[in-house]
This record gives C-alpha cells, structure tokens and sequence, in this order.
C-alpha cells in the first residue's frame, strides 16, 4: 500500500506539471497567432527566446501545430521558424529533402571507361558546367530550365566520352598509343 | 618534336612552323581568348565570348587538345562556391604564349578562324 502521502505529493507534482504544460500551451496559442501576422525581428527574437527558455514550451508550440494540422519534426520546426522570419507564414510544405546536383553517377559510369586524364579533361568539366547551370537555374526559379540542362548536360558528357574513347582507338588502330 | 621544327604543306604552300604542335583553328582562338584573359577563364566563358566560334559541344576536346600540346592548362578555384564537381578554370601556359607568338608573327593562315 502507498502511503496517502505519497501519492498526494505525486498528485501535486502531476498537477503541477499540468499547469504547467496548460500554461506553456496557452502561450504557444499566443505566440501561434502572433506570428501570422507578419513578425517582427523583435517579435521573432522573442519567440525564440521563449521556444528555448523550456523544454515545455517546445512541445506546447508542437502540440498547437498539430492542432491546426501542421506535422513537424525538430528540423521541420526550425526551418518553419526561418520561414516565419523571412516570409512571415508557416507553410505547410513538403519536409525538406537534399537535392544533389545532376551527373553523379554519370561521371561514376564514365570514370571506368576512360583514363584519369580523359576523364578529367573531357568529361569532368562538362559535369560541372552542367552542375553550375543546373543549381543556378533552380536557384532562379526555372526548374524547366534546369530540367534541360540537366539532359544537355549528360548527352554531351556521354558523347565527349564516345569521342575520347574513338580517338583513343584510332591513336591505338595507327600505333601511337591514345588515351582512352 | 621541338616546337619549332618546320613542316611543309605541299597542298597549301603554308609553311608550318610547329610541326605537329601548331594550332588549330579553334585552338587558336582559345589560345586568343586565353591570352586576353590572364586570369584565365571557364569553358563556358570561353563558349561565350567567342561569338559562336567555339561550341560547347566540342570546347572540351579542343582545350583537351591544347593541354596535350602543353599550351594550356587548368585548375580549380578552391574559393568558388557551388554544389558538385569544382568547374576548371584555363590559363595559358609559356609554352602557350610562344607557340601564339609565333603562329601570329608567322602569320600562318588556319581555316576558318581568325579575330
């Protein structure tokens, strides 16, 4: 048998943590409104300050999103946090994914065909050209664009390997030794 | 063979001066381009300033032709800041600058380029 006590503390202790959590969620619905106006840097200073002054208010702002449908993960809420900032909503985005640049496994593939210094002269460069178009175009906005580069880009580094490796077997065919 | 070393072209009457080492035409425009940039430039920027003489399809292989001949050479810029495979930069070696030196001083005529 528990002392009575005992379980009177505990009560009072999981009373106190309800409160607690009560009050952090009243704030969070606050601070929740608040931001959908567009915030302040003041106003956006301080809300960090708030998120991170206790564990509690991290899972009430968590738990005031949930309630309006919003799903987010530790790395979701700080990026939402910088969306607020910068844009002054809360998107309900995609979470966000790495995007690797195009030609990876191109030039992974066409590495074993050619030499180092074929490879390096004259397939390399056109992948990295290809890389900076791309990720400029993206970063522009024209994702049409970068989808083009994109497929120009392999189409000129698979025809520079087809042209290494011919030359290499014509230098080869009259015995000066090519490339490759 | 020595760069210098003299060649005939019975076809043409040109004398070349460079043997086998000699520009070509497209070769000879990089090298013009390159010249005219000492800080060197990307192949793309090479593809641009040339008015459409020099394609991208085939820019590559033309400065892959100028660093077997030694004429160029390339290197990345560890400062630039973009995602994937650093873009080489081409710079004119010495050997370079001799070899356009001569061609022009010789005056050499090579089809289809000349600027």
């Amino acid at each position: 048998m528990i002392p009575e006590s005992v379980v009177s503390k505990a009560k009072l202790a999981v009373e106190a943590q309800w409160e607690v959590e009560s009050v952090a969620e009243g704030e969070a619905a606050v601070w929740w409104a608040r931001l959908q106006d567009k915030p302040s840097a003041d106003e956006m200073q301080a809300f960090e300050e708030w998120m991170t002054s206790a564990p509690t208010h991290r899972l009430a702002y968590g738990r005031v999103l949930l309630s309006k449908g919003i799903r987010l993960s530790e790395s979701d809420l700080a990026r939402e946090r910088r969306a607020l900032h910068l844009h002054g909503s809360i998107s309900e985005t995609v979470p966000p994914r790495v995007v690797l640049p195009p030609g990876g496994r191109l030039a992974s593939i066409l590495s074993v065909f050619l030499t180092r210094k074929s490879y390096k002269r004259l397939v390399e460069p056109v992948i990295a050209d290809m890389q900076f178009e791309y990720t400029n175009a993206l970063a522009s906005g024209r994702t049409r664009n970068a989808k083009w580069i994109a497929v120009w880009g392999h189409l000129l580094a698979v025809w520079n390997c087809i042209y290494a490796l011919l030359t290499s077997g014509v230098m080869n065919l009259l015995g000066k030794g090519g490339g490759g | 063979m020595h760069f210098l070393a003299q060649e005939s072209n019975s076809a043409t009457g040109h004398v070349n001066v460079m043997g086998k080492l000699s520009p070509s035409g497209k070769e000879l425009l990089a090298l013009r381009l390159l010249r005219d940039s000492p800080a060197g430039m990307y192949g793309l920027e090479m593809v641009n300033a040339s008015d459409g003489k020099l394609k991208r399809g085939a820019i590559y292989t033309t400065l892959a032709g100028l660093q077997e001949k030694g004429f160029i050479e390339s290197r990345t810029n560890p400062k630039a800041r973009h995602e994937g495979i650093p873009r080489p930069i081409y710079q004119l070696t010495a050997l370079g600058q001799r070899a356009l030196v001569a061609t022009e001083m010789m005056g050499f005529e090579v089809a289809g380029v000349h600027g």
